[in-house]
């Protein structure tokens, strides 16, 4: 997964360069972490280098400015390259040549409860330049619960700075807060629960005050999937089956199995998953809430009789009762997988 | 099935042909006595079934009647299965053959043995002779003398043909698949778990992976945390840093302890003249202390100077006073003296008087011994002279004790010569005429009558006669004569030496003698009385000294002055010590009195010195003047001090109420300011720098990102662990499940073994609550009127009734599965008492309703009421 995040900045420069903007804006959480080592760090940044123009960076929440940082130590390991602007402290930082004049507010610490956007109310820049806001935090009411940092950001700052663009960082998937204001996601998504990851956005304003052109581009190498599904029969088998097919390697899939079948339905099931798991790149499968029946026509193939019945029966009573349901559910996949084996063998 | 017919040839006690014939259906006893052959006839039957014709071998010895192979032993029976007629007949050794018959189907040879063995239910030995363990139902069925008490192994080599059969039935003896799923469980389980339910195996290896991730990752998480609380610790500490920085408060201490320090300065001159003043007050004061001290001194001791000088005065009294008094203690000293000198003078008179007295005294004893000595002395001289006589007398008459027995000897051997010489003398006894004498030479005259004795010859001359010549007889005559003239000889040689006449002379000097040494010894024992045990020269001795003695005390009284008469010398002495203690009472008295008044003298003296020297020091003008003017300046220094220390107090006053100490405090405090915030500044820049090293040593490790990736494998791990246990759970469960459900389930398939069971149990045992436990095939435990027992704890004579029953048992179960039965009962009950024998016939005569049954017995009367068909008596058929 890291090499993807490698490669995805990777793609960044590449798309940059192809695109001949005139900046690349990072708004916060360009590093993950804090303690990386330095041969990640030095990785981050020679994948930066397919694009010659101008990066300018902003720590987030999780590469936060702090005293000791990722940011003191590339100063230290000397790798950042002229190109690449580092925007340690607030304020404003003017680019005549781009016509543009970016309003940064760095999270110094980890979390803060004051809006680092405020500022930019009051930041005066020349006559002419295309006022951009690089920020990174959540925008009060418009952002689920789960946003991942307190720090907050106003809904109309964009608005209120006198913003051509406010470009925002932290939250994973790419969203428009409001014509002028955008989380451009991460473009490589780390987990299950984004929606909509893995892509940057193109920023093209002519003039101050013109209207944006965003145009949205996918860089992100994974799609994260989460898929529940139900079976009640072979038919959902083969469509499930159908539904796969299409995994290949950029997938990351977990699934989650819930339903009823019988004792040949869950074999198939499980061979369509392995099948699948071999295409895709991570494909987790959680059976335990698919409820295996055996059916008569399954217990007499298996010669399932006497106190093997018996048990069958007690089993299959147990998988009605939540708490005992999947030790139940176990013990008979495990039944059946024995007396298969046993069969066979006979 | 039911026999009909047996026939057996050469084999053991048969080598003649015999056939048991008339076997009914039902119970068919075989009787006869030992030895008769029903075991041959049972053993007869195994064979023909068992054996393949074609066995060698130990075989042959066992069922050939010569015990070799020679024989051609053949058995062969008629039977019916089911509704076929049946033959089997089997030849060995010699021409082995076998055959069989059932229905229309015909078998030879080895076809004929298998088709056998597959139709009763029994196995085929694949070489040598057939075996128990594989002899199946009819080894269970045909129980074999003796062996009817023990049927477990039976029933377990039967168990295989017993389930097959009694499949119609009893179903699937267990599950079809259950006791291999079991064991399957059982393997799976046990990669995992162990058989006391504690994880092994992959569960314990992913337990052990994740409790090592777990520790890595709290320690990679101990880490990270460390790391972010010192990059916390950096960022406030430059944070601090700065502040200071900017807000530079040292500048202000510098600034307020510069004003503060002036301010001091300005107050300095006049702190320094009041020292000085101070200074000048202490000296005064110091001073007033002195001259004090000085004026007290002199007034001590001019008090002192006036108790001296009283005490002088008193003192030159109290000498006076002792002066006289020693004046006086000397007269009376003197007079001592001459009392002591007078009665000393007396007192020597008076020891020269008694002295005087004693002399003479002595004088008159001694002069008293002198004479007693000389008379003793006197006596003494008188007994020598006596003595003297006496011892000369004592000599003329001396005779010794040896010549004295000599002669006596001498005497006495002739006197008894003599009378021996008259015994042999001749006796002339003579009567001569008066007037008449005859010559008798030696004899003498012979005149009168008389006789002699003659012994020597003598010659008789009578006168006018002639002469007689008489000559004694023999020889001894003449001997003794002549002793006789030798002793007369010595006797006369004695006489003359000693000077007596005769032995009675000698005898009388002797006595004489004897009588004056008696006298001589008494004179000297009273002599030696006279002298004591001293002897003579000793009183001379004791004489001289006495003498001597006289002379020396006259010697002395001359010398002693006459005295007059005076006091006693005891009185004088009482005088004299009287005056000597007095003297020296005196003498004492006069001696302290003396020491008393020239020491005190001396102490006078001493005081007087140091009264006029302190008189001439303190009492003197000069020194009164000087006291005088000492006291002016007392004066004058006291009112000194007291206007200097008004100025004084005035001067401090007004320094105080500028507060300099409060200046001198704000000193130290701005200084103390400086100091910390310096402090701070330098602690802060040690700080942030070595934070700063440990961070990004800590930094460069990609501590995030390991604990990143270990967190993932614990998830990882615990996801594993949960599928494992949740499996090994599984796994255990079922196999508990299943192994309950299965002996459930046995239990419940052998229902109809244990009701077969049952039906004879209450005829063996009427009236009694029953139970029987049946495990498998086999059961295991009786229970009668709830006390439950293993069958094998029962008696021998329980057990072999037991074993009949369970034999019928499995019997009817065959029957019921129409599968064929025989039941041989070879000595089957011979343990069973009376009663039980009853019991036994019942049970015995229902079996026989279901089934043929051949009973060996030798005690036919035993069991003809067992609901026999037919009796046979083995012994008739040979």
């Amino acid at each position: 997964m890291a090499q993807a995040r490698f490669e995805a900045v990777a793609k960044i420069a590449e798309l940059a360069t192809a695109e001949q903007v005139d900046a690349v804006l990072v708004a916060g959480d360009i590093f993950d972490k804090q303690a990386l080592s330095d041969n990640t760090l030095r990785r981050v940044i020679n994948a930066m280098s397919g694009f010659a123009g101008r990066w300018v960076m902003l720590p987030g929440n999780h590469d936060a400015a702090l005293a000791e940082s990722v940011w003191t130590r590339l100063q230290r390991l000397e790798v950042l390259t002229p190109n690449i602007e580092v925007a340690l402290e607030p304020g404003v930082i003017e680019y005549p040549n781009l016509g543009v004049a970016v309003l940064v507010a760095p999270l110094t610490q980890r979390q803060t409860h004051t809006d680092l956007t405020e500022p930019f109310d009051g930041m005066q820049t020349a006559l002419g330049l295309v006022r951009v806001g690089l920020a990174h935090g959540s925008v009060a009411g418009v952002l689920p619960e789960s946003a991942d940092s307190p720090n907050p950001i106003a809904p109309d700052r964009a608005m209120t700075a006198r913003l051509d663009f406010l470009a925002l960082g932290d939250w994973h998937g790419t969203k428009q807060v409001d014509e002028r204001t955008w989380y451009s996601g991460t473009p490589e998504q780390d987990r299950f629960k984004d929606n909509d990851s893995g892509n940057v956005l193109i920023i093209e304003i002519d003039a101050p005050g013109a209207l944006l052109r965003v145009t949205k581009k996918r860089i992100g190498k994974f799609s994260w999937q989460v898929r529940n599904i139900e079976i009640h029969g072979s038919a959902d088998v083969e469509r499930l089956q159908e539904d796969l097919h299409g995994l290949g390697a950029g997938d990351v899939v977990r699934m989650s199995v819930t339903g009823l079948s019988d004792y040949a339905t869950s074999e198939r099931l499980r061979k369509v998953i392995e099948e699948a798991r071999a295409r895709a790149h991570v494909l987790e499968a959680d059976l335990s809430g698919l409820r295996v029946e055996p059916t008569a026509a399954d217990l007499a193939a298996m010669r399932v009789d006497g106190a093997v019945a018996e048990v069958v029966k007690e089993l299959r009573n147990m998988q009605t009762q939540p708490e005992q349901a999947a030790k139940a559910n176990e013990a008979l996949k495990l039944l059946f997988d024995l007396m298969q084996r046993e069969g066979t063998c006979a | 099935m039911r026999l009909k017919r047996i026939s057996i040839e050469q084999f053991r006690k048969f080598s003649a042909y015999v056939e048991v014939i008339g076997l009914e259906q039902g119970l068919n006893i075989l009787h006869g006595p030992n030895e008769a052959g029903k075991s041959t006839i049972a053993q007869a039957l195994r064979t023909l079934f068992f054996e393949r014709h074609n066995t060698k071998g130990d075989f042959v010895t066992a069922i050939s009647p010569t015990g070799n192979s020679d024989a051609a032993p053949s058995i062969a029976a008629d039977f019916i299965l089911g509704v076929d007629e049946c033959n089997a007949a089997k030849t060995f050794f010699q021409r082995p053959r076998a055959s069989l018959t059932i229905g229309y189907d015909h078998w030879e040879g080895g076809d004929a043995d298998e088709r056998l063995a597959e139709r009763l239910g029994f196995a085929l030995s694949k070489k040598g002779v057939s075996r128990a363990d594989i002899h199946g139902i009819p080894g269970l069925l045909w129980i074999e003398q003796g062996a009817s008490a023990d049927f477990a192994e039976q029933v377990d080599y039967a168990a295989s043909s017993l389930e097959e059969r009694l499949k119609s039935i009893l179903g699937e003896i267990a599950s079809t698949s259950g006791g291999r799923l079991t064991a399957a469980l059982q393997v799976e389980l046990a990669k995992m778990r162990t058989a006391t339910g504690r994880n092994t195996g992959v569960l314990v290896d992913v337990e052990k992976s994740l409790a090592d991730a777990c520790e890595e990752r709290d320690q990679l998480q101990a880490k990270a945390d460390q790391y972010r609380s010192l990059s916390d610790s950096l960022a406030r500490n430059i944070a601090e840093r700065d502040r200071l920085d900017r807000e530079r408060p040292w500048e202000t201490y510098e600034r307020q302890k510069r004003e503060s320090e002036a301010h001091k300065a300005t107050l300095e001159p006049q702190q320094r003249a009041l020292e000085a003043e101070r200074q000048r007050l202490r000296e005064i004061i110091a001073s007033i202390d002195s001259q004090h001290e000085q004026k007290e001194s002199r007034d001590k001791e001019l008090s002192t100077l006036a108790a001296q000088r009283e005490t002088l005065a008193k003192g030159t009294q109290t000498h006076q006073h002792s002066v006289e008094s020693l004046q006086l203690t000397e007269q009376r000293r003197i007079k001592a003296r001459e009392a002591l000198r007078a009665a000393r003078t007396q007192h020597q008179a008076a020891e020269q008087r008694q002295q005087r007295e004693s002399l003479q005294a002595e004088l008159e004893r001694i002069r008293a011994e002198v004479k007693r000595i000389e008379g003793i002395l006197a006596k003494a001289s008188q007994f020598a002279v006596s003595i003297g006589a006496l011892r000369e007398q004592a000599a003329a008459t001396k005779l010794s004790k040896a010549d004295l027995g000599k002669l006596s000897e001498l005497d006495q051997a002739l006197r008894e010569n003599r009378i021996q010489r008259e015994a042999i003398a001749t006796r002339i006894a003579f009567r001569l005429e008066a007037g008449q004498r005859i010559n008798a030479d030696t004899l003498g005259i012979l005149e009168g009558s008389g006789s002699q004795h003659i012994t020597a010859p003598v010659t008789l001359r009578i006168a006018g006669i002639g002469e007689i010549d008489i000559a004694p007889g023999g020889e001894d005559i003449a001997r003794l004569s002549d002793e006789a003239g030798r002793l007369q000889g010595e006797l006369n040689h004695l006489r003359a030496k000693l000077g007596v006449a005769d032995l009675a002379a000698a005898e009388a000097r002797h006595t004489r003698h004897r009588e004056l040494e008696q006298q001589i010894a008494l004179q000297e024992r009273e002599r030696d009385t006279l002298l004591g045990e001293h002897g003579e020269t000793e009183w001379r001795d004791q004489l001289a000294d006495a003498q001597g003695q006289i002379n020396d005390r006259e010697l002395r009284l001359a010398n002693l002055p006459v005295g007059e008469e005076g006091a006693s010398v005891e009185e004088a002495r009482r005088i004299f010590e009287d005056a000597e203690a007095d003297a020296g009472t005196v003498d004492t008295q006069h001696e302290a009195q003396r020491r008393a008044v020239g020491e005190s003298e001396l102490a006078l003296a001493t005081l007087q010195a140091h009264v006029d020297s302190a008189s001439q020091r303190l009492d003197s003008d000069e020194a009164r003047r000087l006291a005088e003017q000492n006291a002016r300046v007392f004066a004058e220094t006291v009112v000194r001090r007291d206007a200097l220390q008004n100025e004084v107090e005035r001067a401090a006053a007004t320094i105080a109420e500028r507060k300099p100490e409060l200046i001198e405090a704000d000193i130290q405090r701005y200084t103390q300011a400086l100091t910390l915030v310096e402090n701070e500044r330098r602690n802060l820049r040690d700080s942030i720098s070595s934070t700063r090293a440990k961070l990004e040593a800590l930094g460069a490790d990609g501590l995030d990102e390991k604990l990143a990736a270990t967190s993932i494998n614990v998830e990882h791990l615990e996801k594993r662990l949960t599928q494992y246990t949740l499996r090994a759970d599984a796994l255990s469960f079922l196999k508990d499940r299943l192994e309950v459900h299965q002996e459930a389930a046995t239990q419940r398939l052998y229902a109809p073994l244990r009701d077969k069971l049952l039906h004879y149990l209450e005829i063996l045992f009427p009236g009694a609550t029953l139970g029987v436990k049946v495990d498998g095939l086999r059961p295991t435990d009786l229970s009668r009127d709830g006390s439950g027992l293993a069958l094998h704890d029962h008696s021998h004579g329980t057990r072999e009734q037991l074993g009949v029953i369970a034999r019928f048992a499995y019997a009817d179960l065959l029957k019921q599965a129409g599968q064929p039965t025989l039941l041989i009962l070879d000595d089957a009950l011979v343990h069973s008492d009376s009663d039980r024998r009853q019991q036994m016939k019942r049970i015995l005569n229902d079996a026989a309703q279901r089934h043929q049954i051949l009973l060996f017995t030798c005690h036919p009367e035993d069991w003809r009421d067992a609901g026999a068909r037919a009796m046979i008596d083995v012994a008739a058929l040979s």
